[in-house]
């Protein structure tokens, strides 16, 4: 079989071997599938345009595809890391597999995280929820070695609803320690066993932001956390072309040919999924 | 190879305004320009020479009507059917209904991947009219835009040459004139039958028809009455066509009116089946299914209709084009906006299939005359 042909062809994924799972939150629908390309050459060609925020697509074969944003960072070599809510048909199906099962993987798609844009910048980073994946990617990217000088202040607010909800709780413990960073972790109500802060995203984002200034916003999250997120940037004094913000439709072939996930003119899948606040408002949105 | 030329003669007319694109033939085509005539009684010879070298897709007398199909002229003699377009335009021989992407076979826990085997001969679409061979342009542009080509797509596209029959009786539900096309038109087709009653004229129109000039030899030129003639008769076709809208600023005019209460007016008598995205000739959106058993299985993507509710409902039950409203709005503005912002081409030809397919008699021609007017009247 000629592989590079494979390789061409967009529509046939490569084959991966889940290496291991681990459940991320209390309630047990979130599990961070940790995945090994079986063939080298499909790797490489993997990691070859792989940036922090975008996505791919994750088979399983016979059962179908899904959209899924990529959680690890490109500086983790040996690994893709996806953490998937267990909803429909492949997600369900992912949930109840185990160890050393093939599966499928496309990608990367999407234009991710705009990094060279942020160069040099101060950064808030807001995610909230399981919607935190691809900032993961882009944390861990920003911290891997000589990265963490090419860029400002970091600030960080991650919100979910009870503490049982947060993801990458190993990553969070040791960004917590990081002086070079300022980690915001909050909950919607008050819980016993929390001594952080309390509030929503929002509102912290509020207190904890950078000023506007030479600073970019990243958000990623639940609608309603977006809708009440982006006035609070504007009213700090964001201005549209800083605030970055990740979108999701429904999506089937993820190269801009199956054409579902257009919002106006552009596809989230090839134009996205990242778009600033002021591309959006150009847009027409249903 | 042919699809590189192809996509840097595409690159050429997205620099090119619409209305620059106008139903004239391609003036980098004319040096290949033969024109010759083929008695009506030696039509079946001229086909017997393709089939020498071509696979040939023809409208052919069906069960209950007359549709493209796969013509086998060594037991078959043919002439043209009557018709004046077909009900259902060649799309699937390049753009199938159902079309397997590639099939695996399970090993173990493993699993192994099998590309589809597809031996595709040279093809000749046969008396396509010029709307359809305008759909296949503004199929090619989309299936070849941004960083993706669709080897699907184009695997069997560069194999297929068109072979146009000019349209003598336009149906009173057409209206290619108003979306830069018109009847007599070449655009699209590599090369052109035109039907003066008693004979053809058949002229090569493209660099890759000049493949048809040895098939053609034997035949005599063209007379200047012939052309004559066929000018008139281009005219006099062209003034069938009744409906006549000027769609100039059609893209401008959208971008004003995306909350205009226009959609939820038109969209009212819409019962979402979507029949009109299935029989027409420039939709290309399409679902993607795994099928399978014990053994192992395949993945095949279908046609889509995005008038369907589920053709974006979101797994979280969130889904942004929730109404008719929205699905008739996306439809519209999807070729008459869109397309136009990104390849600067109309994603529309006019063809009016979907006015005759649509059960509560919706007619696209008045959503645009909808939308010219509203626009004209802010």
């Amino acid at each position: 079989m000629n592989h590079k042909h494979e390789l061409d062809n967009p529509y046939i994924p490569s084959l991966v071997t889940i290496e291991d799972i681990n459940t991320e939150n209390e309630v047990n629908d979130l599990k961070t599938f940790k995945l090994i390309f079986n063939e080298s050459a499909d790797k490489e060609k993997f990691y070859e345009n792989f940036k922090p925020g975008q996505f791919a697509e994750i088979t399983e074969f016979g059962i179908g595809e899904s959209p899924i944003g990529i959680a690890s960072s490109p500086t983790e070599e040996d690994y893709l890391l996806f953490t998937i809510k267990k909803t429909g048909k492949v997600t369900n199906r992912l949930h109840d597999s185990k160890q050393g099962k093939t599966i499928g993987i496309r990608g990367p798609f999407g234009n991710g995280w705009p990094l060279k844009e942020a160069e040099g910048k101060n950064l808030v980073i807001i995610g909230g929820g399981f919607a935190f994946t691809t900032l993961r990617s882009l944390i861990v990217y920003l911290l891997h070695g000589n990265n963490r000088e090419k860029f400002g202040d970091i600030t960080i607010v991650y919100g979910c609803r009870n503490p049982g909800e947060f993801c990458y709780k190993k990553d969070l413990e040791e960004w917590g320690k990081r002086e070079d960073i300022n980690l915001n972790l909050t909950i919607d109500r008050e819980h016993p066993d929390w001594k952080k802060l309390v509030g929503f995203v929002p509102t912290i984002t509020k207190e904890v932001a950078p000023s506007p200034k030479d600073a970019l916003a990243f958000v990623c999250g639940p609608p309603i956390m977006i809708k009440y997120t982006s006035p609070v940037l504007q009213e700090l004094g964001f201005k549209d072309e800083q605030i970055f913000l990740s979108l999701e439709m429904r999506m089937k072939c993820g190269i801009g040919k199956c054409g579902r996930c257009n919002v106006g003119s552009k596809f989230v899948c090839i134009d996205g999924p990242v778009f600033s606040q002021a591309e959006l408002k150009e847009l027409l949105r249903d | 190879m042919v699809k590189k030329k192809k996509k840097k003669k595409d690159k050429q007319e997205k620099q090119e305004n619409q209305n620059n694109q106008k139903n004239q033939d391609n003036p980098k085509d004319q040096q290949h320009s033969i024109e010759k005539i083929i008695p009506k009684d030696k039509l079946d010879t001229f086909i017997k020479g393709l089939y020498k070298d071509f696979k040939l897709i023809v409208p052919k007398e069906a069960e209950n009507e007359i549709e493209f199909d796969y013509l086998d002229p060594e037991n078959e003699e043919y002439q043209f059917p009557e018709y004046q377009n077909l009900r259902v335009s060649p799309k699937k021989f390049l753009f199938p209904q159902k079309e397997v992407l590639y099939s695996f076979e399970k090993e173990g826990t493993g699993i192994k991947i099998k590309e589809k085997e597809e031996k595709i001969e040279d093809q000749v679409i046969f008396g396509i009219r010029n709307c359809d061979a305008r759909s296949y342009k503004i199929l090619d542009t989309f299936f070849s835009s941004g960083k993706y080509s669709d080897p699907y797509y184009f695997s069997k596209r560069n194999k297929t040459l068109l072979i146009g029959l000019a349209c003598n009786e336009p149906m009173t539900t057409c209206f290619c004139t108003s979306v830069g096309g018109a009847p007599f038109s070449s655009e699209g087709l590599d090369a052109i039958l035109y039907d003066l009653g008693d004979k053809y004229v058949f002229k090569i129109i493209s660099e890759k028809g000049s493949a048809f000039s040895k098939y053609i030899g034997e035949y005599p030129d063209v007379k200047k009455a012939d052309l004559k003639k066929k000018e008139e008769m281009a005219k006099k076709t062209r003034d069938k066509i009744k409906f006549d809208l000027n769609l100039d600023n059609i893209e401008k005019d959208l971008d004003g009116l995306f909350e205009s209460d226009i959609w939820s007016k038109v969209s009212r008598r819409c019962l979402s089946c979507g029949a009109c995205s299935y029989i027409c000739p420039t939709c290309h959106c399409f679902d993607v299914q795994d099928k399978s058993d014990k053994h192992g299985g395949k993945r095949v993507r279908i046609w889509d209709n995005c008038q369907a509710s589920i053709f974006t409902l979101e797994a979280s039950g969130h889904n942004p084009r929730n109404s008719g409203k929205e699905r008739t709005r996306q439809r519209i503005y999807h070729k008459f906006n869109y397309y136009l912002k990104n390849y600067k081409i109309l994603g529309c030809v006019g063809c009016g299939r979907c006015i005759k397919v649509c059960p509560t008699n919706r007619d696209i021609r008045e959503t645009l005359k909808a939308v010219v007017e509203t626009a004209e009247k802010a």
